[in-house]
């Protein structure tokens, strides 16, 4: 039991060896699930009443793939029209976004798919958007089909589930989806994981990373 | 040149010894608070705290600090650090206990401070690895208070006071609390104390800061910040301390052997040795010495007989399994050779490799250790391979050259460079050279053939210098069932029997250190005889860590997890007692103010901020100010922030217009965590303060009276209302004739109108009168009225010189006709309020009796800049002053005699 930490050690194991960390947005209309969705795969927790989001809560949370391991920076923006304005705060320098809708109601799927736009043509370009069919535990008041939103989704190149954060399906999946499909290049991201950790997240100064930059990736 | 911190307090220490790292810090006492050096010295294995006194600051020179006590560190060494309050910016309590001695230091929060920190507890749990609970003598230490220190400060001798006395803190004689008193300040360290510089491990001490810094920082409390920063390291960190939940103890089974061949030609086979198990050994670990005497080997290290040992020992590896040649080290005569069995071949990394020599000069390499390091699995471990000092009476020389490979012996391909006491398994072989003490030839050939080991061991020096800790004192042997494998009359199977006629004596073993290993056999081989010294071999059995994959991703996984819970319950966190604040009735120039009160629910000081939002120009309206609107909280505290609504002149007409409205979101952002929306609204209430003068002449009804959609219309001269108002109903509004009106009968003959101000709560009065019509004459002093008036013409959408006149009257200010045909050109109602204030302006005028040119310059300034306003968005053509002036010309052009 000699002392360590002092070489490096690989420990036998590849996946502690590297971690990327990446931002990532939760868009959609009001009441479709951002918030429990984010609750569901962070905290594995769901709330019968959730309250709106007024605001952008952030939390982190990571996950392991098989050779290195994620680690994303959550912003779950509200949905409130009113605070539409607001959103290119939290979209811009994101490097994932989630854009979310109720299978029950046919409106939240209409701005699903305005917000789809809105990052296309505003968010970085090589975002990686995936789509969120939420509540598919209420099949009984599906409103929009699923095969209509896998169509849009392929048209678009976007990730697309169809989720529950009341059963929690498919919620640690389209994360983990997202964490695949995240570019993890070394050289373009650079930045070691958490920068000194100021842990300032400032969002206004995060506008040099819509330059197309992906993921600051670090061993 | 600055020195480094770290340099001068290394130029105090004597040779032998070296600062790890050091710190400044501040030492509590109940009365006060004094500057330390604090240094962390390590002197072969062992450690010392070194408190320092500041002479002089800052410090420039090793003289400038001098020695104020050392504690030895071992086991009965306490220590704890805390951050008062759980603040995070605040200083941190580093406070160290060692038998009934307490030292208490303040250390600002920093990169140094967490470096040292971590480093102390570094080797603090080193230590009690080492050894245990047992206390240590520092010996080592004595020399700072000894014979050096007081021998300079005789040398002053005119100075009584600075007799130093090294006394000890406690009665406890095991305890190791040196102190020295305090007028050793006075003295100055024997320049024989600093001629230790440039030690190479000055560099590596750099590295080892650096490296700790990226690593261990975080594991100090309170500092969840930092946490982000160094995730990485953390992570490693822990995964390290946890290696038992993801590993198996799976066993190897290694083999040592030693032989000192006499600088022989590897002209035997040397199965007898290396292969006489059944079994093959997973691993092999062959040392040599006396390889090669000669004259070359000894002078440029280089031997022709590297390789052919080399492949005798390949020849004579177990035929049992293929072995794959890990690494081969050699200096001079010593050369150590490491093989693993085929399949651990993926197993081994980190292979490195190192030599120490301890001969002539401390350096020559005819004398010293050789070291194979690497990890098998996960377990890491280190061979060496020592010849230590020749001849009986030089038992002290060998305990030396040990302490030396132990301390100078160090993997430079590490960083920092790595110990061998840093390895889970540590495998000591070689010609140790320790002979029998005390027995002539014929007693130790005596007690040899009746086989009695364990008599003749007590006089083995090895066993008893390790017995008193002056050697291998951490390290374990097995027991020895051999006869002495030195010296031998080469090619023989007899002890020497030369006129030196050496006593027999276990020059050659090998020794232990770590968890799970077990020794098998320890062997001599005495069938080899071309050297004065027979082989010897050990057997072990080697736990080694092997990762379970699935059981390392579960605890890497659960890890994750805690670190992700962590971070989460360590942000920023605060409840507002609303996010929607309504200010409900706003008017013209009236304050209202609201608060908003946050409180900190998290469970770290908050620092929040109202930030400005894409495309607005700042965190908040105009016609709002936020205080403060950026501040600290600390948990679980509140903090009151005052939300204030405020319409002057220059917003009004906007909010008149319906352009702008009482109505925005703040975004309230944490540092380092979330943001939350506040929504703040409230109903503006129209009045004649900012409404168009066009508007106002159509109107024959005070401003209340009027819908609002009509008075939007009427705003804009483009719509039909405004059209139809161009034949208005009034030459001047009503409001300005009404104020114009009060001021002439009661305030011209008041020399001072427009010269004072008047009292906010009179104008909003004025206002309501103006805007309902509810009473004939307006209330207040002339003086607010007058300033009503002012705040009227400021607050108009249009000037009273109309923006699209404005250029040209600036421009031709100081032609008079031109003015005139100017002012005769504006839209009918404002020439006409121009000239009905200029005809006022000049009754003022009138009833001045003294400096009446410096009021009319006054009234020309103060009118000017209210009557001209350069439309908004219009560069200014000309400096500020001159377009004052300008625009005071303009004026006086009309209110001169
Ligand atoms: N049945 C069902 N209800 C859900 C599901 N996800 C969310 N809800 C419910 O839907 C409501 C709204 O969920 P939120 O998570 O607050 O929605 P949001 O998108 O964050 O809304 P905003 O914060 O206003 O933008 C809550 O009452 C949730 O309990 C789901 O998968 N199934
Ligand atoms: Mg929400």
């Amino acid at each position: 039991m000699a002392g360590r930490g002092t070489a490096q050690r690989p420990n036998g194991a590849g996946a502690a060896g590297k971690i990327c960390q990446f931002k990532l947005v939760l868009l959609g209309e009001s009441a479709v699930g951002k918030s429990s969705l984010v609750l569901r795969f962070v905290k594995g927790q769901f709330h019968e009443y959730q309250e709106s989001t007024i605001g952008a809560a952030f939390l982190t949370q990571t996950v392991c793939l098989d050779d290195l391991t994620v680690k994303f920076e959550i912003w779950d923006t509200a949905g409130q029209e009113r605070y539409h304005s607001l959103a290119p705060m939290y979209y811009r320098g994101a490097q994932a976004a989630i854009v979310v809708y109720d299978i029950t109601t046919q409106d939240t799927f209409s701005r699903a798919k305005t917000w789809v736009k809105e990052l296309q043509r505003q968010a970085s370009p090589n975002i990686v958007i995936a789509l969120a069919g939420n509540k598919a535990d209420l099949a009984n008041g599906r409103m929009v089909e699923f095969d209509e939103a896998q169509a849009y989704s392929e048209e678009n190149g976007l990730l697309f589930m169809e989720t529950s954060a009341k059963t929690a399906m498919n919620v640690n999946d389209i994360f983990l989806a997202i964490a695949k499909k995240l570019p993890k290049n070394d050289q373009a991201g650079g930045g070691a994981v958490g920068q000194g950790g100021s842990g300032s997240r400032r969002l206004d100064e995060g506008g040099a990373g819509s330059q197309g930059s992906t993921g600051k990736c670090c061993k | 040149m600055e020195m480094d911190l770290t340099q001068a307090v290394q130029q105090n220490l004597l040779n032998t010894d070296r600062c790890l790292v050091c710190v400044q810090v501040a030492e509590l006492s109940t009365w006060a608070k004094t500057s330390r050096i604090l240094a962390l010295v390590h002197h072969q294995g062992e450690y010392g705290l070194f408190i320092f006194a500041i002479d002089k600051s800052p410090v420039a020179t090793a003289s400038d600090l001098s020695l104020k006590a050392v504690v030895g560190i071992d086991a009965a060494v306490v220590c704890d650090v805390s951050s008062p309050l759980g603040i995070v910016e605040a200083d941190l309590e580093f406070k160290i206990v060692k038998h009934d001695c307490t030292y208490t230091f303040e250390m600002s929060i920093g990169q140094e401070c967490n470096t040292f920190v971590a480093e102390f507890y570094r080797v603090l749990q080193s230590c009690h690895e080492q050894y245990g609970d047992g206390t240590l003598d520092f010996s080592w230490v004595k020399p700072y208070g000894g014979e050096e220190i007081r021998g300079s400060s005789q040398a002053q001798g005119n100075q009584p006071h600075s007799h130093v006395s090294l006394s000890k803190a406690t009665g406890n004689s095991a305890s190791t609390f040196y102190t020295f008193e305090d007028n050793f300040q006075t003295s100055v360290p024997d320049a024989s104390l600093k001629k230790s510089s440039a030690l190479p491990a000055m560099a590596s001490g750099g590295n080892l800061r650096q490296k700790l810094e990226r690593e261990v920082t975080p594991l100090l409390r309170h500092s969840s910040l930092d946490m982000m920063g160094s995730r990485d390291g953390i992570i490693k960190r822990v995964m390290e301390t946890r290696e038992d939940e993801y590993t198996d103890i799976q066993t190897f089974r290694v083999f040592t052997g030693t032989w000192n061949v006499n600088g022989q030609p590897a002209s035997v086979a040397l199965q007898a040795w290396l292969a006489g198990d059944d079994e093959p050994p997973d691993m092999y670990a062959v040392g040599f010495q006396e390889l090669d005497l000669s004259k070359e080997a000894f002078l440029f290290n280089d031997s022709p007989r590297e390789d052919e040992w080399l492949q005798a020992v390949t020849n004579a590896l177990h035929r049992g399994a293929t072995y794959t040649l890990v690494r081969t080290i050699r200096l001079v005569g010593m050369m150590l050779v490491t093989y693993v069995a085929e399949p651990l071949r993926e197993r081994v990394i980190e292979v490195a490799a190192e030599t120490v020599g301890t001969g002539i000069m401390g350096k020559m390499g005819n004398k010293g250790g050789v070291a194979v390091r690497f990890l098998l699995h996960n377990t890491s471990l280190c061979v060496v391979n020592a010849h230590l000092a020749a001849h009986t009476d030089d038992c002290e020389r060998r305990n030396q050259d040990h302490a030396d490979i132990c301390e100078r012996l160090r993997f430079a391909r590490f960083d920092p460079p790595l110990p061998i006491w840093q390895h889970d398994v540590v495998l000591w072989i070689g010609d140790l050279n320790y002979r029998l003490d005390q027995l002539a030839y014929d007693q130790v050939m005596l007690l040899m053939e009746k086989g009695a080991f364990a008599k003749l061991l007590e006089y083995d020096q090895l066993y008893t210098q390790k017995k008193k800790g002056r050697a291998f004192k951490t390290y374990e042997e097995g027991p020895i069932t051999f006869r002495p494998t030195y010296k031998f009359d080469p090619g023989s199977d007899t002890y020497d029997t030369s006129e030196k006629c050496r006593v027999p004596a276990w020059c050659d073993r090998v020794l232990w250190k770590g968890q799970h290993v077990k020794q098998l056999t320890y062997r001599s081989h005495p069938t080899l005889m071309i050297s004065d010294h027979k082989p010897v071999s050990a057997l072990f059995d080697v736990g080694v860590k092997v990762v379970d994959v699935v059981k390392f991703k579960r605890v890497y996984e659960e890890l994750m997890k805690q670190l992700d819970k962590l971070e989460n319950e360590y942000l920023p966190q605060v409840t507002l007692d609303t996010m929607e604040i309504d200010f409900d009735r706003v008017a013209f120039v009236e304050p209202a103010a609201q608060y908003l009160i946050v409180a900190n629910t998290g469970q770290v000081p908050v620092e929040f901020e109202f930030i400005r939002k894409p495309n607005d120009a700042g965190y908040c309206k105009p016609w709002l100010s936020i205080s403060p609107y950026k501040d600290y909280i600390m948990p679980g505290e509140k903090r009151d922030v005052k939300l204030e609504v405020y319409v002057k002149a220059a917003m009004a007409a906007r909010l008149n217009a319906g352009d702008d409205r009482i109505d925005d979101i703040l975004v309230l952002h944490l540092h380092g965590g979330k943001d939350i929306f506040v929504t703040v609204g409230g109903r503006y209430v129209p009045s004649c303060f900012g409404a168009s003068l066009q508007a106002l002449c159509s109107m024959p009804t005070p401003l209340r009276e009027v819908p609002v959609a009509q008075l939007v219309d009427l705003g804009s001269p483009e719509t039909p209302a405004a059209a139809a108002a161009a034949d208005a109903p009034y030459d001047i509004p009503k409001e300005i004739w009404s104020m114009l009106n009060h001021l002439y009968e009661f305030g011209v003959q008041e020399g001072s109108l427009f010269q004072q101000p008047g009292l906010p709560s009179e104008i909003l009065q004025i206002r309501d009168v103006l805007d309902t019509g509810i009473a004939d004459s307006l209330p207040g002093s002339v003086h607010s009225v007058a300033e009503a008036l002012l705040m009227f013409l400021e607050a108009l959408p249009d000037p009273v010189v109309p923006y699209s006149h404005y250029q040209q009257c600036i421009d031709r200010s100081r032609d008079v006709t031109a003015c005139e045909q100017l002012v005769a050109a504006f839209p009918p109602c404002h020439s006409n309020v121009f000239r009905y204030l200029m005809a006022f302006l000049r009754t003022v005028l009138y009833f001045v009796d003294r400096n009446k040119s410096d009021v009319m310059e006054s009234l020309a300034l103060m009118f000017g800049s209210i009557l001209l306003r350069a439309p908004p968005g219009v560069e200014p053509t000309l400096p500020p002053r001159m377009l004052d002036n300008c625009k005071a010309t303009f004026v006086t052009n009309f209110i001169t005699e």
